[in-house]
């Protein structure tokens, strides 16, 4: 018994050691793959530039310590910025020759704007305002009140908001004793805690609630307006962001949200005095479908109002050229006479400094000012930049030092301003070009170790060292993952990339010391290993082709449909060249096993065929239609709610009845062990559970309700499926014992029922099986002792594939039926296959690389037909409200592990079934005898899974291996993207596209690393239950 | 199977794999000579089909029937009609490849409603390289010999034809945005390729074996 979990003990050991390796690999890579900005902690004062030089031009402007100005005379006393969180351009745009009825939602509903542009032309501006990718609220918050470039690592960071520490608008208005007062979104709050004299901040978390935030900032606007202790006020509505993700642009309800926004900007203009300036902003755009995040013009183009009554901009030119959303941050700053943050890359808007009062000359010299002052400052910050050691591209850099010059040169205030405008738009773009730098030897590193792992767990799968596991091996293996962990830990903290590759050779030396156990014997590969092997490196050297990562949802599909019709055809081949019979079809096809195999064919490519209906198009598939699956059902039209309620609970019905059938059928679910009754009633439960919640969310969204304990069902969920799997995994035994007496007069009444006709005839067999070995007078009548070893994993996984159903929401359960078919179908198949080739059972149970590969293949279609894509914006955020009620009550953990879930539950289900792989042909050739081949002796096979219990060593081994090779594939695919990323590291589209799916895939590994871990552990400790309740069988016989 | 045929028999092959040749050849220029036009492009596969299966079925007409065959003719000859019913029976399982290969083609990705003429003609020109020439040569039980490897001739070209095809959808997603990336031009161009290929991989077996033969007729 203690030997058993011992050895146990050690291919978790060895599984955990090579998942270790990879991921330390994976993280150096990364490290250096998605460097960070670093962030200057100096600040702007009021006495940076105060004087400007005295040479230039001779004059000095305006004498800028006076009038409450810090660098230059502040045109305005106070200001309002109205934030209109995802204000799209075209939302405020008003197009005059659309008529009424054939305006979209979003069409012409915030008329004001077009209106005071063309009553006060000098006074006021429309334009669009362009947002930096990452469009998140949170980002571009920190981009428009320090006016720097977002990094691309920030956007992880979402959910955790924390304080900006960097120079910021916000703080120079504080610092220089002016009152700002915030309204809104309490995003602000966290960002800016204790900076605001006053502040009426409102949850923002609740994506589903469009009005609370609203109608918290209209009541308290016009108030605070009206008091005198201002001189910014920023309110913040969330409304229309809210709208879109939980509606589409495309809603009615958009109209209503853009018509309020509409009043609430004419009210605000209404009560505006002379010397205020207003700003009227949109944080970033939303696609068609209402989310935001990537870098589309729809998401980057938001729209920008500008006016005040004493504002004097020139004549308006005949197309409005785009504002970077940057520019905001110098142009207030100078227009309240604050001195610009320091790290502000932005170009003040200088037609804002100009006000009604000043005279043509004295406009022009404000505007120089405005200029020259920005480009100090930017100057100062990049030469402050550079002194920290960071580098820039030498020929720009060069190109800067030389415009500046030429601006100082040059005679002609307008020749001048041209040079600085110039010199700021050139410093935005050289910025924009080295945020995006890489430490290439850490990159290189990384690559290199995950390489030498990939190298081991190849050595591993096909050398002797899995059939007789030596324990001093896997002790050395685990010292020389605590060492390389070590080295890791070293090289972050130090910084010194050479322990990265010195953990690379400490590999290579392992290798090399153990080199008598890890020699490949022989390698026998067959057809129908190279075949799928050939087939996943295809899909592997899409990786490093933009337009094959943009369309792998239709090549994973293709890839796989192929692999399973090579097992159709190889197994058609089989059948025939047995048959040797030519000419009759009927004789050669017609055979139960023939036509399983055809069934189970058809039904495999017509699922992922149907997997079309569940994709999500991403941004660049342009052919792409948005399908209905996406839509929750709150957002489709009142007339299609009861069908889609009930086309989304029959998938969930039925992936819950199918294994609870196979179960019956199987006699696992007799008796009352614990385990048993958990498994009886705890699926059907959470599955009612998430019904009802799915009618609870439609009611309350169809009559605007909220309703007290509406997260209680998700949340029992939670807590029943925790306890089921937690009670499985210290009961794990799905069997039931008849009591001996009582088994000879159930006797009749066993075989009646047909459900528990296999497990009867099993008995029969078993009996004849313990009369040979213990002549004892009780003679124990089991039932599903033959699917023992899997029935314990399929109980769990029901309840598994309930919560993702849960999380993936009602559009999706399709989805996950779908998968579940699949995955059940591709078992079949590898099953047929098997029992149709193998000699021996140490065959059978060694699925081999055919069976990692359709089932790797199968996990990244279902990422796919689940509704994902490897870009930001696609992520399922509302997965984040399943039974969570508010911000407060939990952290952030919750969110973002729910999102997780729904992000990778394929992952997370095909890593917990791996083990079903190897155990099926033996279950399958039980519960259905005709299809057992025969090449194999029936009475040896028809004890099925308990023959592996019996001889764990050949479980221990076939388990390991098949780990191993999903475990091989899924970490080439990552380094193949991660090497993708290396080598286009310069690439277009390397943050559009190379980078996110980068990302995704190495979370995705590491989900895909833990399940496996666990799916072996829980299916070891079935084995060792199972092996010690058979001792003591034995024994008490 | 060469051993058995007369020379005759030989040389028909050699004319046939020759004519398959020309023909390819000749529907791929007209292809590129239309500027990968799609809806001449489709008439000219579609041409190009029947061409293949008339050639296929002439040399069926003109083929002397080799010992194996005669047995089974005489087989056949002892039920009446059962010329026609055989006749019949290809002709029906034809059509059901073709429509086969069309619900397997969608199967595979292609669209359902939209393209369907472009699809069908896919399938009509696999099916009718891979499958009904087959079936024109080895009657109707053409499936199982395929699997069973007893002609070898058909076999390569059938097995070729369906890997090219199917190697046809890889340019696909590729965004160089060329005139031949259009659904189907690439699987057929693939699918002709593979028949090419197959035939010219024929001739040159046929040379090497058929080179003794006429050598040794020329002594």
């Amino acid at each position: 018994m203690w030997m058993t979990r011992h050895r146990n003990c050690e291919v978790l050991v060895v599984i955990f050691c090579v998942s270790e390796l990879l991921t330390v690999g994976l993280l150096l890579f990364s490290h250096g793959f998605l460097l960070t900005r670093q962030v200057i902690p100096s600040n702007s004062s009021c006495d940076d530039f105060r004087d400007p030089k005295p040479d230039h031009r001779g004059e000095t402007g305006h004498p800028s310590h006076t009038g409450g100005g810090c660098w230059m005379m502040p045109p305005f006393r106070k200001t309002i910025i109205l934030l209109i969180d995802a204000l799209r351009y075209d939302f405020a745009l008003y197009n005059a020759s659309l008529k009424d009825d054939d305006t979209l939602p979003y069409q012409n509903k915030m008329p004001v704007f077009g209106e005071i542009v063309k009553q006060h032309p000098h006074q006021a501006l429309l334009s669009p305002f362009m947002a930096d990718a990452p469009t998140t609220t949170m980002q571009r918050l920190k981009g428009l009140t320090t006016g720097s470039l977002p990094t691309f690592i920030d956007a992880s960071l979402n959910f955790a908001s924390e304080e900006i520490e960097e120079d910021n608008i916000i703080d120079q208005l504080v610092r220089h004793g002016r009152r700002v007062t915030i309204l809104g979104d309490d995003t602000w709050g966290g960002l800016f805690p204790g900076r605001f004299s006053r502040s009426h901040l409102y949850s923002s978390f609740n994506v589903m609630d469009l009005h609370t935030v609203d109608r918290g900032v209209l009541s308290h606007l016009g108030e605070e307006m009206g008091r005198g202790d201002w001189e910014v006020i920023v309110a913040h509505f969330l409304g229309v962001d809210h709208c879109g993700h939980r509606y589409g642009p495309n809603h009615p309800q958009m109209a209503t949200k853009l018509a309020q926004m509409n009043e609430a900007v004419l009210q605000v203009i209404a009560g505006m005095d002379n010397d205020t300036l207003l700003l009227v902003l949109g944080d970033h755009g939303m696609t068609q479908t209402g989310d935001h995040g990537g870098d589309s013009r729809e998401e980057v183009e938001a729209a920008l109002f500008v006016y005040s009554p004493a504002l004097h901009l020139p004549s308006p030119p005949v197309h409005t050229l785009p504002v970077a959303q940057v520019d905001l941050v110098p142009t207030l700053a100078l227009s309240l006479g604050v001195p610009v943050p320091f790290s502000s890359l932005g170009k003040v808007m200088e037609d804002v400094l100009v006000t009604a009062g000043m005279s043509a000359e004295e406009a022009e010299k404000q505007r120089h000012l405005g200029l020259h002052l920005n480009v100090q400052q930017v100057k100062r910050y990049l030469t402050a930049y550079r002194e920290l050691g960071n580098s820039y591209p030498q020929d720009l850099w060069h190109k800067l030092e030389l415009l500046e010059g030429k601006a100082l040169e040059k005679s002609s205030v307008g020749g001048q301003r041209t040079a600085f405008s110039e010199y700021l738009t050139l410093a935005k773009l050289m910025c924009e070009e080295i945020w995006a730098r890489f430490d290439v030897q850490e990159m290189l590193s990384g690559l290199c170790l995950m390489l030498s792992v990939l190298l081991m767990a190849g050595l591993l799968i096909h050398s002797s060292a899995l059939t007789d596991i030596k324990t001093h091996i896997i002790k050395r293996l685990l010292i020389l993952t605590v060492v390389v962990n070590l080295l890791f830990a070293l090289s972050l903290s130090f910084g010194f990339v050479i322990f990265g590759y010195a953990a690379n050779v400490l590999i290579l030396l392992w290798m090399y010391a153990h080199r008598q156990h890890l020699t490949v014997s022989q390698l026998d590969f067959k057809a129908i290993d190279c075949i799928p092997l050939l087939l996943v490196s295809f899909l592997l050297l899409g990786s490093f082709s933009n337009s094959f990562v943009v369309v792998e949802n239709y090549v994973v599909a293709f890839i796989l449909l192929s692999c399973i019709t090579l097992y159709l055809l190889l197994l058609m081949l089989e059948i025939v060249s047995k048959k040797l019979s030519s000419g009759k079809m009927l004789k050669v096809f017609g055979n139960a096993f023939s036509v399983t195999c055809g069934t189970g064919w058809a039904a495999a490519v017509v699922c992922v065929r149907c997997s079309g209906w569940f994709w999500r198009c991403r941004e660049e598939q342009h052919w792409c239609l948005p399908g209905q699956a996406q839509v929750p059902l709150s957002g489709l039209p009142q007339h299609l709610h009861n069908w889609r309620y009930f086309t989304s609970v029959l998938p969930l019905a039925l992936a819950v009845w199918l294994p609870r059938r196979w179960l019956l059928l199987c006699g696992n679910l007799n008796g009352s062990r614990v385990g048993v009754v958990l498994a009886r009633t705890v699926p059907v439960a959470c599955s009612v559970l998430v019904a009802v919640w799915w009618a609870i969310q439609a009611v309350m969204a169809a009559h605007n309700l909220d309703l007290w304990g509406h997260v209680i069902p998700p949340r029992v969920i939670y807590a029943a499926t925790a306890v089921h799997v937690a009670v499985l995994a210290c009961v794990p035994l799905l069997i039931y014992e008849l009591p001996p007496a009582a088994s000879r007069k159930s006797q009749p009444l066993v075989s009646d029922n047909p459900s528990t006709l296999i497990p009867h005839l099993y008995k029969s067999l078993m009996e004849k099986y313990r009369t040979q070995n213990s002549k004892g007078p009780t003679i124990p009548i089991v039932y599903g002792l033959a699917t023992g070893l899997s029935a314990s994993m399929v109980a769990v996984l029901m309840v598994v594939v309930v919560v993702v159903v849960l999380v993936a929401g009602d559009g999706l359960s399709g989805a996950v039926l779908l998968l579940v078919l699949v995955a059940a179908a591709s078992l079949l198949l590898q099953a047929l296959w098997k029992l149709k080739t193998c000699h021996n059972l140490k065959e059978l149970a060694r699925p081999g690389w055919s069976a990692a590969c359709l089932w790797f293949t199968l996990s990244i279609h279902g990422f796919y037909l689940t509704g994902h894509q490897p870009t930001f914006p696609a992520l399922h955020w509302s997965a984040a409200f399943v039974g969570v009620e508010g911000a407060q009550s939990v952290g952030n953990w919750a969110p973002a592990l729910l999102v997780g879930l729904n992000t990778y539950s394929s992952y997370l289900l095909l890593g917990l079934a791996l083990p079903l792989v190897v155990v099926a042909p033996l279950a399958l050739s039980v519960v259905f005898p005709s299809l057992r081949g025969s090449r194999l002796e029936g009475d040896e096979i028809s004890r099925g899974e308990f023959l592996l219990v019996e001889e764990p060593d050949m479980l221990r081994e076939s388990l390991m291996s098949t780990a191993l090779s999903y475990i091989f594939l899924q970490a080439a695919k990552v380094f193949c993207t991660s090497l993708a990323a290396f080598v286009l590291r310069r690439h277009l589209m390397l943050w559009k596209i190379f980078a996110p799916h980068f990302i995704f895939e190495a979370v995705g590994l590491i989900v895909t690393l833990l399940s496996v871990l666990a799916g072996l552990g829980f299916t070891l400790r079935v084995q060792a239950a199972l092996a010690s309740w058979g001792e003591r069988l034995v024994k008490a016989a | 199977m060469f051993e058995q045929t007369g020379p005759h028999a030989t040389n028909l092959l050699v004319l046939k794999n020759i004519l398959c040749l020309v023909f390819g050849v000749g529907v791929l220029w007209t292809i590129v000579l239309s500027g990968y036009e799609l809806a001449s492009s489709l008439y000219s596969l579609r041409a190009y089909s029947l061409l293949v299966v008339l050639l296929e079925g002439v040399c069926r007409y003109l083929t002397p029937a080799s010992s194996s065959e005669i047995s089974a003719i005489a087989k056949a000859k002892t039920k009446k009609h059962s010329k026609i019913f055989e006749t019949f029976l290809v002709v029906l399982l034809s059509v059901c490849s073709v429509i086969g290969t069309h619900v397997v083609v969608v199967l595979f990705g292609a669209y359902v409603i939209e393209n369907i003429e472009a699809t069908f003609t896919l399938s009509l020109l696999v099916a009718s390289l891979a499958f009904i020439r087959p079936l024109i040569t080895l009657g109707r039980s053409a499936v199982i010999n395929l699997l069973e490897r007893q002609n070898i001739e058909s076999e390569v070209k059938s097995f070729a034809v369906l890997v090219a095809t199917w190697a046809g959808a890889f340019p696909i997603p590729l965004d160089w945005d060329r005139p031949w990336q259009v659904w189907p031009l690439t699987c057929s161009i693939g699918a002709i390729l593979g028949e090419l290929g197959a035939s010219v991989y024929f001739l040159s077996v046929l040379w090497s074996k058929g080179g003794t033969q006429w050598k040794n007729k020329a002594r």
